[in-house]
């Protein structure tokens, strides 16, 4: 079978190497903001550890791999669309009146929830671009090397931006503070208002030129969390909360989350309501983790009650290919690159671990981890709702929200 | 295939701050340019509230530690207001056996200028015989050199974030020069640092030399 040069051949290296991409930025993000998703990197540092291959796109080796990368598969079809990630700081404004009306359901304390940092990946399309065709072999091998470059300054940046110290705070786990910080992931946003755009910076990162067109990184940022007074929870004594909304007492089909770090999940309370500017049920392409600190997204999550795969077949189909065919694709053409095919590169040793494709797919959509078995088991499957305005919305399974979206199909 | 230059902003810094800032500065440069398969290592700096990340090679940790050392050795010895240091990338070509030499030649694609203006600290300073009992404001001086120091202090750690986010936005800008990968894990490209400073006898001539020749061509007009 001939590899090189073989347009589709190349065509699919190409967009593997975009949704990879995509991936690791997503990875890296989520990595250096979100302390609930972040694992112990401590005493592996050496590269003796046998590396994943998934993990040695782009030659970063990050280890773990949260269960929001698995998510990000089944959500985003479209390499074409952005990627936005948004994180959000999340703080407690204590109730005026006594502290322990403070977090009953009828009247819970509220929450405010501020975007510090909007992230948006692309794979930006440029009709201008005439398709290298001459030299296509190597144009993708030169998008992986720029991407390369791309990925460490987003990694090193991570580090400079303001919301890296609150991410440090949250992280030491010898202290429980009174804010959190939670991550939503979309294909659109919301502008921000005007008042915060105001304190807010934009940095964007030089764009790797890729098959006509480009991929871009680029983040709206805070200036300064100073304003958030991001102190240790000192006034809020941690309180074992049984009867929120969503929790397994009022919520049977909802099995309590486990968590990792008992004192802290009991000292941010589970809210019950909605607060206005994060209803997910208006947004389509849209996920959020939910609120639960300590709630860590692996697939160890149990929902009581029934499982929400089945659920889907209820549904309106009211999406324009069928959904079988998302799977479809799924199934055949990605799987977890188990073997290294190392191509030879002409002057090229460095080669991204591509995983398998069939020649004639035209995959409009990708995953690189192992989507099919995280979406079979019934128990971890997110559910997935199709919706009229030709949405799919994804309720990661850990999402407070999901009991809410069970209530509605009920309806 | 041209050379590309960059010249990191000039840093005032105190002796015992040289190791800190250096290490920060080349393990970023590095990182950036290690193009191989990398493990990330975060480290803190104790001095300033920044972290950087190394590639957690560590070779090259000590490597570079021994060119820092050098490099605090000879600002001792030779105390001098600017200080330089060179990291150069460079690709080996082919050997040319000639009958004159088997030299390797190697040909610099990237050129790194840090400049550092050490702090050149007369002996102590003199202080008041006693504390003064005025109720006009007299400051102690032992205050206001913390005052002035804390205040150089954030001026340097503002500066070096500067830096940081300069070098992100070189390495980002100029990706064409970057030759394909020799080394399939960590540091990626062959690299030298070499130090020089205002005492030596060429400094800036030979800055401007390289300028000259390694400089955009629009430069020389």
């Amino acid at each position: 079978m001939d590899l090189q040069g073989n347009p589709q051949t190349e065509h699919g290296r190409f967009e593997q190497i975009v949704s990879q991409f995509l991936l690791k930025s997503l990875h890296i993000i989520l990595d250096s903001r979100v302390p609930s998703i972040r694992h112990d990197h401590s005493g592996d540092n050496s590269l003796g550890i046998r590396v994943k291959k998934s993990d040695k796109w782009f030659s970063l080796v990050l280890g773990g791999r949260p269960a929001a990368l698995d998510n990000l598969n089944f959500w985003h079809r479209n390499l074409m669309e952005p990627m936005i990630i948004d994180i959000i700081l999340v703080q407690e404004v204590p109730n005026s009146s006594s502290e322990h009306n403070l977090c009953t359901t009828s009247g819970l304390g509220k929450y405010v929830e501020t975007v510090v940092e909007r992230w948006v990946v692309q794979y930006e399309y440029l009709k201008t671009m005439h398709p290298q065709i001459g030299d296509s072999s190597s144009s993708y091998k030169k998008t992986y090397k720029k991407s390369i470059i791309l990925l460490r300054s987003l990694y090193s940046m991570m580090r400079l931006l303001p919301a890296y110290r609150a991410f440090r705070k949250l992280s030491s786990s010898s202290q429980a503070y009174d804010f959190d910080i939670n991550y939503k992931v979309s294909s659109f946003s919301a502008p921000f208002l005007r008042a915060e755009e105001e304190v807010m910076k934009n940095y964007t990162f030089a764009p790797v030129d890729a098959q006509q067109g480009r991929l871009s990184i680029s983040v709206t940022y805070r200036e300064s969390l100073s304003d958030f007074n991001l102190e240790i929870s000192t006034s809020f004594p941690p309180q074992i909360i049984t009867d929120y909304v969503g929790s397994p007492a009022t919520d049977p089909m909802r099995a309590f989350p486990s968590t990792e770090k008992g004192v802290r999940s009991t000292s941010f309370p589970l809210r019950g309501i909605h607060s206005p500017s994060s209803s997910p049920f208006q947004r389509p392409h849209s996920w959020t983790s939910g609120l639960h600190r300590g709630a860590s997204l692996t697939h160890n999550q149990t929902l009581g009650g029934s499982p929400p795969a089945h659920r889907t077949s209820t549904m309106p189909y009211d999406f324009q290919s069928p959904p079988t065919d998302i799977y479809g694709h799924r199934i055949q053409n990605y799987r977890l690159p188990t073997h290294h095919k190392t191509t030879s590169f002409d002057e090229y040793q460095l080669s991204p671990p591509f995983s398998p494709s069939p020649s004639p797919s035209p995959p409009t959509y990708l995953s690189g981890g192992n989507p099919m078995q995280t979406r079979l088991r019934s128990e971890t499957a997110p559910e997935i709702r199709i919706t009229k305005n030709w949405g799919v919305e994804f309720w990661n399974d850990e999402s407070l929200f999901w009991s809410e979206g069970v209530k509605r199909q009920q309806r | 295939m041209n050379c590309e230059v960059c010249q990191l902003k000039e840093l005032e810094v105190e002796h015992f701050e040289i190791r800190e800032v250096l290490r920060c500065i080349l393990h970023t440069i590095l990182f950036h340019r290690a193009l191989g398969l990398v493990r990330p290592k975060d480290i803190d700096l104790e001095l300033f509230e920044i972290t950087y990340v190394q590639c957690g090679d560590i070779e090259l940790e000590k490597k570079i530690d021994e060119k820092i050392d050098q490099f605090i050795d000879k600002v001792e010895k030779h105390p001098n207001k600017k200080n330089q240091i060179c990291l150069s990338f460079y690709e080996v070509k082919n050997k040319q056996a000639t009958w004159f030499t088997n030299k390797v030649e190697r040909l610099h694609w990237e050129q790194w200028y840090i400049n550092l203006n050490v702090a050149q600290h007369p002996k102590s300073p003199k202080t008041h015989s006693g504390k003064s009992h005025h109720s006009k404001a007299v400051v102690d001086p032992g205050e206001s050199a913390f005052e002035e120091r804390s205040v150089r202090r954030a001026a340097l750690e503002s500066s070096l974030r500067e830096v940081l986010f300069q070098i992100i936005k070189f390495v980002n800008e100029k990706k064409d020069h970057v030759p394909s990968i020799p080394n399939l894990e960590g540091v990626s490209f062959p690299f030298e640092i070499t130090i020089s400073s205002s005492s030596d006898s060429a400094f800036g001539m030979d800055m401007f030399k390289r300028m000259l020749q390694t400089g955009h061509p629009t430069m020389l007009s």
